[in-house]
């Protein structure tokens, strides 16, 4: 199927397959698991899974004991949620079987595999907000009599699971008036009213702050005392070591080795999860300069509800240095960037570029006043999914050369520098005028990391920059930000990834329920002090 | 335990109003009825409870409510209808091509199966097709009074007593009278404070009750049930909430999505029906927009068949008291501006001082309406349920609460 | 996937070559531009088809219904009303279709455009002289009018999130009962009408002969024709147009991009319903002269209709128009053959239907090619490349 005249296409390249699907129950790959199925609750055969271009996994086998938490670890992307997917059905693999107690199974849909036995609790929580936690739960599989809802005994058999596996439910109580925590233990309700004895838990401690993150392990463990068996995927290894009885680490797509929780340390998983060419998001050589470009002093920024998010944060830039913000997601990073951005207001403080207030500027002055910003969800604030790459190349520079003229769009201007950062940042695609939504996340975000260190910006804010791209991608991002530090850029960094924060940073501040509780030195820090002092458990990490 | 929890860590999720209460119902209902006493007993505008009004308004109630209820199916499934008003007039045809020669019921049959036609075209175009609901419906109600008219040209326009813009006449359907009624229009014509008030409620209640009337009642006791009380209305309603989460939960939302919808265009049928029979014809452009108060009817309730009906009696009721009394309308205004009064307050009191201003201005505009002139130009009454509307969005949207995913296009397998 | 224009092939070759033609063929391949035409005229088709189907169980002969109409559109007379019907219908078509850009749906272009002309009508009718002032008054209150009731929605929309769909339908049925008060209020009777007080000469704007009638075009075409290139320029040339893009196609992201997403709805909406408010002018400034109750109403759900046929694109509205006015005018003569005239709604009403539908379909085949491309393109481009899979399929 390679095309003829390509004159690259030397093997008949892994990525260029069809989409065809090659149907289910492709069995036969060889190997037959010598284990006998009896005490394993699921077995994953040799799957496979591809998508135009990409295949998301290949020949994967894992194989988890009954009774047990088995972690599935692996960078973003390497294709833990494609698994996920197979495994409840939602997807069907193009190679390879499941097996359930032994015996292959087909999973057309969810419900086979809840029929099964399988449940999921998404990373984003699938509930109906205006919704009773008894309506959350019972929905698709309601008790009823003589015609009409069974509410009483659903709500006691709700209170039993409740009190069986300590998940404190409240069924009457609507969903939109619950914590974090409550939901996700709505959410493991829903599998269990279901009788599913295989849970299958997608990235759960995301979303969560540190004490729900222990709450949901006591919870596992309770569950797993009862007998139930939990798949549990995620990229944070010290939650994984924690909580885990055996790991499997998967990476690009395919299934690299077993761990045993008790012998091996973060490190050597890491590295077990990244492969040896583990890119380094080093910056050792000292750019920093004298001149102070970002300066913000005393700023509080409230929510919706007016409370205060971020509170009382101050600290400079400057040019050439890396300034990185660590935390668990929620405590207020992004409510802080985008008080940066102009996009939420700040309720009191001061926010100075190179000497210029802005606080009270709008998102076009400071964007006009030289900040470049990268946004942490790029489909959601960073793209027009549907426009083209030129105009996604206008998109925030709309008031800036080489796009404009006047008060016109400048297309060829625009349209040639977008040729330009697609050459320079190595952005895979076949023209500038398809749209972004075809390309992969990796291709997507250097497009935006182009785009923002187009038209010499003094300040650039990323956040998450290289969340969710391929391995390649994250070393080309890396490189072009360390070389616009190396020429005077200074860079505020905000990223879960605390190995590229602390790699790519020249000072950074740990930030807790919205403030700054530390600095840590990133010569001299660990990602595991780090990640201690994030959640408030450690003294400020090697104090800088 | 749990609510400690919630405090402590996340954020407490915004205040919210609990589920208006039937309690609480009763409550506000006593106190409009006693205030609309005290105005009717203060202004003389006696028609303002009269059976005669109530009747009146009852009957227009029926196809506005039918229409809501209609769009009540469709969004809590997330469709959106705004081709409520194309499926009711092709229920009006449709009543009126079968009732001239085989009676109202059968009349009423075939215009509710017309307008579950037209639902099901709703449904294929937003449901299988992803089209957008608002030019799905657009598009119905440019397609139905064409289909309408041209229908009638080929047939109504040949039958004696039909025309090129009407229908034969359709027989009335029964109507049932209690035996205390009269009773009850002596008490009435006291002008007592409340009681003759009461009675004229209750009289215009059970005087001559249409027993379409009975069957639109049953229909919306019957809707409610259906929905908040029966597996089959959960996962309909979690499709408009949650169609993703549904999914995930083996929830066929295409399936539910369809029927919710093709029963929506059942419901603008009926409504269309009731409205032809009460009118004893078909006539072109007979709806006259109760299609969209049907919709108004559906916001100011809430998405919630109890106070959909209220809105419904609401409208239908202005609708009545235009053609009956011009004191009565005029005593409105001042109705109005208590209830706009109490808007004023509560918001003031809820922390949203601009808009309880805005309410207070509009409340006291209204007073001065009132006090300056004899009688509303019967232009104007007409807008009441539109005005309605749009005051209750703008001034206290916040209590409104629609289906999370209404109006937003679902595809399977396109969710997180 | 046999064979593929030049445009995808690796971009080092394109460049080398890039002669015009190239350039045209890699911007709008020929793939893209067929796809484009097969949506509205497949639509058409299908229109024919089902009307077809309803005329003959009528018991009518579709081929007489079609040959009729196109003979009458062929007359000076039906044609130059056609013209005339077409242009409103334009009008219409870019109220509504400022507002699509920005995701908003203006469903109130009827109310707007029904008290814009009613003003401009009343104070046309009080202004005597002035020459073209005149004329520019009219038109000046017609637009403010048409903003200002557009307006309310966008308030509503900005500070009180109320959807500008909800309250637009409000505000049409709430224009026709202010529309009529005020028509009572400050017209005069003039038989069984109730009417504005007619326009004098200096405030008509003058028509268009053309031979072989005494009918004229409007001369407000003028005015329509400027106004779709001052479209066209604004939405696709200037950095306002862009913005609105953007903020139709991704409001977070606009906001993130610096635009001030509340200021361009309420914008947006002053635009929509200022357009608006110039669909009741051509019959009135060139016509009527005078307002009254028989005024032509349903012009906001042609002009809905025809934006979306037209994808909001000048060019294409226009050519909409055109079509929606040819067989609603020329459906008129079919009542001499015995035909009602109102199959030509039904065919309006399925061939919007059939075309949104199309739309779609063709937006999502275009959608499963182009990601064809990009996936050719990361095989070629690098054989050994496994790409991280973000999105497995991109949703759309």
């Amino acid at each position: 199927m390679t095309l003829a005249g390509s004159p690259q296409s030397s093997d008949g390249g892994a990525g260029n397959v069809g989409s065809g699907n090659v149907g289910s129950g492709n069995v036969g790959s060889g190997g037959d698991s010598s284990v006998g199925g009896a005490d394993l609750a699921i077995e994953v055969v040799g799957v496979t899974k591809r998508f135009p271009g990409v295949i998301a996994n290949s020949d994967v086998n894992i194989a988890v004991r009954r009774g047990t938490v088995h972690a599935v670890v692996g960078e973003n992307g390497a294709g833990k949620s494609t698994l996920m997917k197979v495994l409840y059905g939602m997807l069907r693999p193009d190679e390879g079987e499941i097996r359930i107690g032994g015996k292959p199974v087909t999973f057309h849909s969810p419900s086979d595999a809840i029929a099964a036995g399988v449940g999921m609790v998404h990373q984003h929580f699938m509930l109906a907000d205006n919704f009773t936690v008894l309506e959350n739960i019972v929905l698709g599989s309601e008790p009823t009599a003589r015609g009409a809802l069974n509410f009483g005994a659903a709500r006691q058999k709700i209170l039993a699971l409740s009190k069986t596996y300590g998940l404190d439910l409240a069924p009457d109580e609507l969903v939109e008036n619950l914590g974090v925590g409550d939901r996700q233990r709505v959410e493991i309700a829903k599998v269990l009213f279901r009788g599913a004895r295989l849970l299958i838990l997608d990235e759960p401690t995301a979303v969560l702050v540190p004490h729900e993150v222990d709450e949901l392990f006591d919870n596992l463990r309770e569950l797993k005392s009862e007998g139930l068996t939990i798949l549990f995927i995620s990229h944070k290894l010290d939650e994984v070591i924690s909580v885990a009885d055996d790991i499997t680490v998967i990476r690009r797509g395919m299934t690299v080795g077993t761990a045993n929780p008790h012998s091996i340390t973060p490190r050597q998983l890491a590295e077990m999860m990244v492969g040896s060419e583990l890119p380094s998001p080093q910056t050792r050589t000292d750019t920093v300069r004298e001149a102070v470009v970002l300066s913000v002093a005393g700023l509080t920024v409230a929510d919706a509800d007016g409370r205060d998010i971020v509170q009382d944060v101050s600290f400079d830039i400057r040019a050439g240095q890396v300034f990185g913000i660590a935390g668990v997601e929620g405590n207020g990073q992004s409510e802080l960037v985008e008080a940066l951005m102009g996009i939420r207001p700040a309720k009191s403080g001061r926010i100075t570029l190179n000497g210029a207030d802005l606080t009270r500027q709008t998102t076009r002055e400071r964007r006009l006043a030289g900040i470049g910003y990268i946004p942490e969800d790029r489909q959601r604030q960073g793209l027009i999914l549907e426009g083209s790459l030129w105009e996604n190349r206008v998109l925030g520079h709309s008031d800036s050369p080489p796009n404009i003229k006047g008060p016109l769009i400048d297309r060829a201007g625009a349209r040639r520098d977008t040729e330009r950062i697609v050459r320079e940042f190595d952005v895979r695609t076949p023209g500038i005028d398809i749209p972004a939504l075809a390309l992969s996340g990796g291709n997507q975000q250097k497009l935006i990391v182009g785009r923002e260190l187009s038209g010499s910006p003094v300040l650039l804010i990323a956040s998450q920059p290289t969340r969710g791209v391929d391995v390649g991608a994250q070393a080309a991002i890396w490189e072009q930000v360390r070389n616009a530090r190396a020429a005077g850029l200074a860079v505020l960094l905000i990223s879960a990834d605390l190995e590229e924060l602390i790699g790519m940073s020249d000072a950074i501040q740990v930030i807790l329920r919205g403030r700054f509780v530390g600095a840590a030195d990133p010569a001299t820090v660990t990602a595991e002090e780090l990640g201690s002092a994030m959640t408030g458990a450690g003294s400020a990490a090697g104090a800088a | 335990m749990t609510t400690s929890t919630v405090a402590e860590t996340a954020a407490p999720a915004p205040r919210r109003f609990s589920r208006t209460s039937p309690s609480l119902l009763l409550v506000v209902a006593m106190g409009a009825f006693l205030v609309l006493s005290a105005v009717r007993t203060f202004t003389g505008g006696y028609d303002l409870t009269s059976s005669g009004t109530v009747a009146a308004g009852l009957s227009a109630a029926v196809p506005i409510g039918l229409a809501g209820l209609g769009g009540l199916w469709a969004e809590r499934s997330g469709v959106v209808n705004i081709g409520l008003e194309g499926m009711m007039i092709l229920g009006t045809w449709g009543c009126g091509f079968l009732g001239y020669n085989h009676g109202p019921w059968a009349g009423l049959l075939f215009g509710t199966l017309l307008g579950a036609a037209g639902g099901l075209i709703h449904a294929i175009a937003t449901v299988t097709f992803g089209v957008d609901h608002i030019i799905s419906g657009v598009a119905i109600n440019i397609i139905a009074p064409g289909l309408a008219l041209y229908l009638t040209k080929v047939t109504f326009a040949h039958y004696e007593g039909g025309g090129q813009k009407q229908s034969p006449p359709i027989n009335d359907a029964k109507a049932i009278t209690l035996p205390f009624s009269h009773w009850l229009h002596t008490i009435e014509d006291k002008h007592w404070f409340a009681v003759s008030d009461l009675a004229g409620l209750i009289g215009g209640v059970t005087t001559r009750l249409s027993l379409v009337t009975l069957l639109a009642v049953l229909v919306l006791v019957g809707s409610g049930w259906i929905l908040w009380r029966t597996a089959f209305g959960l996962r309909l309603r979690s499709c408009g909430e949650a169609p993703y989460a549904a999914e995930s939960l083996g929830v066929n939302v295409y399936k539910y999505k369809y029927i919710a919808v093709v029963v929506s265009g059942a419901m603008a049928g009926l409504g269309g029906s009731a409205l032809a029979i009460s009118a004893h014809q078909f006539r072109d452009g007979q709806t006259g927009g109760r299609g969209f108060i049907g919709l108004a009817a559906l916001i100011f309730g809430n998405w919630r068949p109890g106070s959909l009906a209220a809105g419904a009696g609401l409208f239908g009721y202005t609708d009545a008291i235009q053609l009956r009394s011009s004191a009565a309308v005029h005593a409105l205004l001042l109705l109005m501006a208590i209830a706009l009064a109490l808007i004023a307050v509560w918001q003031w009191r809820t922390g949203q001082r601009t808009i309880a201003v805005v309410a207070l201005v509009i409340a006291v505009l209204s007073v001065l309406w009132f006090a300056d002139t004899k009688k509303v130009p019967d232009e104007l009454v007409g807008t009441t349920p539109y005005v309605v509307t749009i005051l209750v969005l703008a001034l206290a949207s916040q209590r409104l609460r629609m289906p999370k995913a209404d109006g937003k296009v679902y595809r399977r397998g396109e969710g997180h | 996937m046999t064979s593929r224009d030049d445009g995808t092939g690796p971009a080092s070759q394109v460049r080398i070559r890039a002669g015009l033609v190239n350039r045209l063929r890699q911007r709008y391949p020929l793939r893209s531009v067929l796809l484009g035409f097969a949506a509205p005229i497949g639509a058409i088709l299908f229109a024919a088809l089902a009307s077809s189907a309803i005329l003959s169980l009528g018991g009518h002969s579709p081929g007489d219904v079609f040959q009729t109409m196109f003979k009458q559109a062929g007359k000076p007379t039906p044609f130059v009303d056609m013209v005339n019907q077409a242009m409103v219908y334009y009008l219409s078509a870019v109220a509504v279709s400022i507002g699509f850009r920005m995701n908003l749906f203006n469903i109130g272009v009827e109310g707007q455009y029904s008290l814009a002309a009613l003003g401009a009508a009343y104070v046309g009718g009080q202004l005597t002289g002035g020459g073209p002032l005149h004329i520019v008054a009219e038109v000046v209150v017609a637009v403010l009018v048409g903003a200002a009731w557009a307006g309310i929605a966008g308030v509503l929309k900005v500070y009180r999130g109320v959807s500008e769909v909800i309250s637009t339908i409000m505000l049409n049925a709430i224009a026709v009962g202010l529309g009529s008060y005020l028509l009572h209020k400050l017209g005069q009777s003039s038989g069984n009408n109730i009417q504005t007080k007619p326009i004098s000469s200096s405030g008509q704007f003058p028509g268009i002969s053309y031979s072989g009638t005494h009918s004229k075009i409007f001369g407000f075409l003028i005015v329509a024709v400027v106004l779709g290139f001052a479209y066209w320029f604004i939405a696709g040339r200037t950095r306002f147009g862009f913005r609105i893009r953007v903020t139709g196609l991704n409001e977070e992201a606009a906001v993130a991009s610096g635009v001030n997403v509340k200021r361009m709805t309420l914008v947006a909406m002053l635009l929509s319903g200022g357009v608006a408010g110039l669909v009741g002018l051509p019959e009135l400034l060139g016509q009527t002269h005078t307002f009254s109750q028989t005024a032509q109403s349903g012009l906001g759900f042609a002009g809905i209709a025809i934006a979306l046929l037209g994808r909001n694109s000048p060019i294409g509205m226009a050519l909409a128009a055109v079509l929606w006015s040819f067989l609603g005018k020329s459906a008129n003569q079919l009542d001499f053959i015995g035909v009602p005239r109102e199959i030509a709604a039904i065919m309006q009403g399925v061939i919007l239907l059939s075309v949104v539908i199309a739309y779609e379909l063709v937006r999502r085949y275009r959608l499963v090619l182009q990601q064809k491309d990009v996936a050719a393109q990361l095989a070629t481009g690098e054989p050994t490349e496994r790409d991280a899979p973000s999105a497995p399929v991109v949703t759309a």
